[in-house]
């Protein structure tokens, strides 16, 4: 993952945890400041229920756990209002008052928690569901209220001048369903204690709660939103110089490595750090690479005016007619061993400007066909003195790679070539095939084999798979070019072999 | 023939030396570039075998300055540079031939012959060894009246053997001097030793004389003694 995703990830969390928790503090506060407005409510209720139970002292409230409470009972009271009549539903007006702006039921029990009283409509209220909450401060609940049964009984409805007693019905489209914030207190009436559970119907307050919640989702979407957009501009602008460096340093690596990382001299941050640092790096190492570079360049001129010397002293030497045999085999061998000095001198020069990138080049369609030809035509001589078949096959005449032909020329032809020279009877045959869109060019011998655990090293700079091998004139180099030379050119190769029956080399170029 | 050698490196130089006495030239040696500059601005020479690498003025400069001065004498470069871009700047500056060490004593006499041939029209351009003809212009030789069928590196070869007559010259030096890339030895012995065969084959369709002969471990000698 990019820091940038990372940086905008971990910044949105943070802020959405913000935001959730003061949206969470603020909804609690509300919830909070109505929970107090109902809980007096509640309060209230209660006491003045309470009071009037107390003050009351006779059978009046008893009476309604028979019956509903008739409004002849209550008639010359005077806290009590007659607002008695056939329930007009459409024609009820929710209380206005602030206070006492609901409908209340509410059910007496005793001790042992029998019902002593009740509002007739909590009788058709589960009773188990109610009991319940005794005991409990508060409690929330939800009522399902039959309609059906207001139809058939008279319903009574008392107004007080401050609150409603019994229950009120209120159809909101059609909605019967009652949240209802309760309350039971436990109080003394005569010598026992009983307890008054009350009910309050909440709905009001509920449809504010959930569009208060609605409003905030939607608000905290919106947020997360806008917080993602400013976390990824800013990470982006934070982390521009990164990505600046990071180009930088791909264009330094591509090309070569006098290229430096651009710094920002009036920038004192961590990252003008860091590229001086790097900067400092790479200059180390451009140094070291030069002085490798220069190194490899100067050994191979050093070497080579000592062999010219020797060679021209040995040449003289062999124009003396008075050599004897055993002189003369040595001296050839000399020159022999000289010349082999020479060309390992010329590959290693080679190899060091091949490494060291100084051979760049325009690639160019190479027809294979052509390349292979002639470098077959080139080992036929040796093939043919040794009794090897040579074979060369290719389907398509006409396929070509793009790259730089002496390169590749040099490249095949110390493959072939190696595996011409490691075969003693048999054949080493040269295939070129399409192979899904690539070209692929497998050189196989069956020549002595490479053991498995020393495939990987074939490619090694001097590396010999048996040190026996060695004849002293050849130095196992030529394959390590010809391996970086297929790399210069985005081809893969691999090895396939078996000791003593063969080896095979495959050559794998991209289609172009 | 008067020849001047630029070449820092005494051993080398001594080698040359010794070379060119052998085949009877004159020559001056200089041992660094300012030195060598001025010698070869102010005397006439034949020829100039030039080290590319010296104290004072370096090799390039040398060609350059003397190509400014209107002096047209042929060059020879002399060099421990392999790289084809150093040949190409050397002779694009106008040296005539370039040598890369090491190099065999037969290589540098060809080559010198070469330019003598080229550069100062020696007698003509027919070099005759008995009853074998070289034209040097037109690349072809003859037996008698018979054009004899060569490829070019066959050619090159007998061209090369001709111009070492009577000297032995190893198959290295054979090597170097016509196919001047690095090949491996076993490669290039072969490859030397059937062309050689073929060449010889083609002579003696033509007439029974061996001009080319083996000589064992050293390498090949063209004569036209008859016997030995």
């Amino acid at each position: 993952m990019k820091i940038r995703t990372k940086l905008t990830i971990f910044f949105s969390v943070i802020l959405f945890v913000m935001m959730m928790a003061l949206t969470v503090w603020y909804q609690y506060r509300h919830y909070y400041f109505v929970k107090t407005e109902i809980d007096k409510k509640l309060d209230m209720l209660s006491q003045k229920l309470i009071d009037r139970i107390k003050f009351e002292k006779n059978d009046l409230f008893r009476n309604f756990m028979d019956m509903p409470p008739d409004f002849k009972d209550f008639k010359g009271k005077p806290d009590f209002k007659d607002i008695r009549g056939k329930p007009d539903f459409s024609k009820i007006d929710p209380p206005l008052d602030k206070v006492i702006n609901n409908y209340t039921w509410y059910t007496v029990y005793d001790d042992n928690l029998k019902a002593l009283e009740t509002t007739n409509l909590s009788l058709k209220y589960p009773l188990d569901n109610v009991k319940s909450f005794i005991g409990r401060k508060y409690f929330i609940t939800k009522l399902r209220l039959d309609p059906d049964y207001f139809r058939q009984h008279e319903l009574n409805f008392f107004r007080e001048i401050n609150f409603i007693m019994g229950l009120g019905f209120y159809p909101e489209n059609g909605n019967y369903n009652f949240f209802c914030m309760g309350k039971s207190t436990p109080f003394q009436f005569e010598n026992k204690t009983n307890y008054l559970v009350i009910l309050l119907p909440v709905n009001k307050y509920k449809s504010y709660f959930e569009k208060t919640i609605i409003n905030a989702v939607f608000s905290l979407l919106f947020l997360i939103w806008i917080i993602i957009m400013l976390g990824s501009f800013y990470s982006k602008y934070t982390l521009e110089p990164i990505n600046k460096i990071i180009n930088d340093l791909n264009n330094i690596s591509e090309n070569s490595l006098s290229g430096r990382i651009g710094l920002n001299k009036n920038n004192k941050d961590e990252i003008s750090a860091i590229s001086a640092s790097i900067n400092n790096l790479l200059a180390r190492i451009e140094n070291a690479f030069n002085m490798e570079k220069q190194f490899i360049s100067d050994v191979s001129h050093e070497f080579k005016t000592p062999i010219a010397i020797l060679q021209l002293n040995i040449d003289n030497i062999s124009n003396n007619p008075n050599l004897t045999d055993e002189d003369i085999d040595k001296i050839t061998s000399s020159l022999e061993i000289l010349y082999s000095l020479d060309t390992l001198i010329q590959k290693l020069l080679y190899l060091s400007r091949l490494e060291s990138d100084q051979k760049i080049f325009v690639p160019k369609d190479i027809n294979l066909k052509e390349l292979l030809d002639s470098i077959i035509n080139n080992l036929a001589v040796t093939a043919d003195l040794k009794g090897l078949k040579l074979v060369f096959t290719m389907e398509d005449q006409n396929l070509s790679v793009k790259g730089d032909r002496d390169l590749l020329y040099f490249s095949f032809y110390n493959i072939i070539e190696n595996a011409v020279k490691y075969t003693i009877k048999g054949h080493v045959s040269v295939l070129v095939e399409r192979k899904e869109g690539d070209a692929r060019i497998m050189v196989e011998d069956t020549g002595i084999g490479i053991p498995e655990n020393k495939i990987n090293k074939v490619f090694d700079k001097f590396y010999r798979v048996d040190s026996a091998r060695n004849d002293g004139k050849s130095f196992g180099i030529g394959l390590s070019i010809a391996k970086r030379i297929l790399d210069l050119h985005h081809a893969a190769v691999s090895i396939e072999s078996i000791e003593n029956q063969g080896t095979k080399f495959i050559i794998d170029f991209p289609y172009k | 023939m008067n020849i001047l050698i630029v070449e820092d490196n005494l051993r080398i130089s001594d080698n040359i030396s010794y070379i060119l006495k052998n085949e009877s030239y004159n020559f001056d040696i200089s041992y660094n570039g300012n030195d060598g500059y001025q010698k070869a601005l102010n005397n006439a020479y034949d020829l100039i075998i030039l080290d590319l690498m010296l104290p004072g003025m370096d090799g390039f400069e040398i060609i350059e300055a003397l190509r400014g001065n209107n002096i047209d004498t042929p060059i020879l470069v002399l060099s421990a540079k392999s790289q084809v871009e150093d040949k190409v700047k050397a002779l694009n500056l106008g040296s005539d031939d370039y040598i890369c060490k090491p190099f065999a004593a037969a290589e540098l006499l060809a080559r010198i012959k070469s330019i003598f041939r080229r550069k100062h029209d020696l007698s003509s351009n027919i070099i005759k060894i008995d009853a074998l003809k070289l034209d040097t212009n037109k690349k072809e030789a003859w037996i008698k009246k018979n054009k004899l069928d060569l490829t070019q590196k066959e050619y090159e070869l007998l061209e090369f053997l001709v111009y070492n007559k009577n000297k032995v010259v190893s198959k290295i030096a054979i090597g170097q001097y016509i196919w001047g890339e690095s090949l491996d030895f076993f490669t290039m012995s072969n490859f030397i030793d059937v062309h050689i065969s073929n060449l010889r084959k083609k002579m003696e369709l033509l007439c029974n004389k061996k001009y080319i002969r083996t000589k064992r471990g050293l390498g090949f000698i063209l004569t036209d003694e008859e016997n030995q």
